[in-house]
């Protein structure tokens, strides 16, 4: 997989573990480290599927347009597919865990079929904090990914803005992701806890809030 | 969160002579089921143990020490524990000034051998840094330049913070700036370490990128 699925950037190399967390300070930043992860992709014709804000819509495509990607053909040829929140995260005004974990795998099984050998997923993770049902699953979501992402060579990169998360939640997040990009820097993730170990401690936690709701 | 938190031990030699840590709770409670076996081992040993407390958190915090089975009234007699108020340490005068706070935080490290202890186990809960006093915003570059001073001793230092307080942005930088790290109760060798050097160039950068951009509104 190294050889024919090679992905390098942030200063490092893709492993096997492929679900990856992004944490930027602003989009300047996002595009100066991203930029030869999209445009190695574009370049080797794989295909690109990016999940945004619709509010950053036309400021992510200028920046993928200053990369160098011929972002109208890569549009018009499906090689570059973008999709909003409400399409996929928020479908139905609600995020809707089980769903999306099959919608992003429906996404990587979609790419050999239509010619791309390999799929790199980039998804804004802002979403969540927005005020729609659901959207507390998201690191329950995003641990269940661990099951599903191993099964594929395809890069999944969940991006999220530290200007907007509190810090209870990135830390949660950097533990559900066996590789993580900080600071500009990829690096596999000595805090990962996998699934199984994270899914029984996140039960806990909620056992432990509703005994202390109950004693209350 | 209990099947992450198994007591923190530090065996001698573990951390690669890194011994400027930061520590990540959701609760105090968790801090002290993380920490409790590494404060109770260094009373045990005969280290120091100087500790850095909310003046709010005080006495919860004595209470917390005895529950792990020390004997906390003796131990502040005989000064083998030293609890200092924030007021009177990173927050004297009203205000950070972290030259000032730096050259004090030395001289703790210091004052251990001289008053009969090889070690001292520094514990700090950091949430001084959100209170609304002038300084506090140098935080980062306060524990980037941290990282000059702990290597020259033996003392293990651990900087607390209360996830539930901070934002993502801080707590991220105050990743990058300690070579070890507890997450989810679990201490490891920190990959995301920046060496002081380094961040502190990276501040002056940032810096001069707002003042560019405020220059330029």
């Amino acid at each position: 997989m190294a050889t024919s699925h090679s992905v390098q950037f942030a200063g490092g190399t893709l492993g096997r573990q492929r679900h990856i967390c992004a944490f930027f300070n602003s989009i300047d930043e996002e595009h100066r480290v991203l930029r030869p992860f999209f445009k190695d992709g574009f370049d080797r014709g794989e295909k690109a599927t990016h999940i945004v804000d619709p509010d950053n819509r036309d400021e992510h495509l200028k920046r993928l347009a200053e990369a160098g990607i011929d972002v109208q053909r890569a549009m018009d040829t499906g090689q570059l597919e973008l999709r909003p929140w409400r399409e996929t995260y928020l479908r139905g005004d609600r995020f809707d865990q089980d769903a999306m974990v099959a919608l992003i795998e429906q996404i990587l099984q979609s790419g050999p079929p239509a010619g791309y050998a390999l799929t790199r997923l980039v998804a804004h993770m802002e979403w969540a904090l927005l005020d729609k049902p659901g959207v507390d699953d998201l690191v329950e979501y995003e641990t269940r990914l661990n099951y599903v992402l191993p099964k594929y060579d395809d890069p999944v990169i969940c991006t999220y803005d530290l200007s907007k998360f509190g810090a209870t939640v990135a830390m949660d997040i950097m533990r559900t992701h066996p590789v993580v990009i900080i600071g500009g820097i990829l690096q596999e993730n000595p805090f990962f806890v996998p699934p199984d170990q994270f899914l029984l401690e996140l039960r806990e936690q909620r056992s432990v809030r509703k005994s202390a709701a109950t004693a209350n | 969160m209990a099947t992450q938190s198994h007591p923190i031990h530090f065996p001698a030699g573990s951390l690669g002579g890194q011994r400027h840590i930061c520590a990540f709770f959701n609760s105090s409670d968790e801090e002290h089921r993380v920490l409790g076996s590494f404060i109770k081992e260094g009373f045990d040993k005969g280290d120091k143990a100087f500790h850095l407390v909310n003046p709010d958190q005080r006495e919860d915090h004595l209470k917390r020490l005895v529950a792990s089975g020390i004997n906390v009234q003796k131990a502040m007699e005989n000064g083998q524990l030293e609890v200092r108020h924030w007021q009177d340490a990173p927050l004297r005068g009203g205000r950070f000034d972290q030259d000032s706070w730096l050259d004090s935080f030395e001289k703790v490290l210091q004052s251990g051998p001289a008053t009969g202890y090889a070690q001292t186990r520094f514990l700090a809960h950091m949430e001084w840094a959100l209170v609304d006093l002038p300084g506090v915003e140098d935080l980062i570059e306060f524990e980037t330049r941290v990282n000059y001073v702990v290597p020259k001793y033996e003392d293990i230092v651990i900087c607390a913070y209360d996830l539930s307080k901070f934002s993502a942005s801080v707590v991220m930088d105050a990743l990058r700036t300690h070579p070890v790290v507890i997450i989810g109760g679990i201490l490891q060798e920190n990959p995301f370490f920046v060496p002081p050097d380094q961040f502190l160039l990276e501040l002056r950068e940032q810096r001069s990128v707002r003042k560019r951009a405020a220059a330029a509104n």
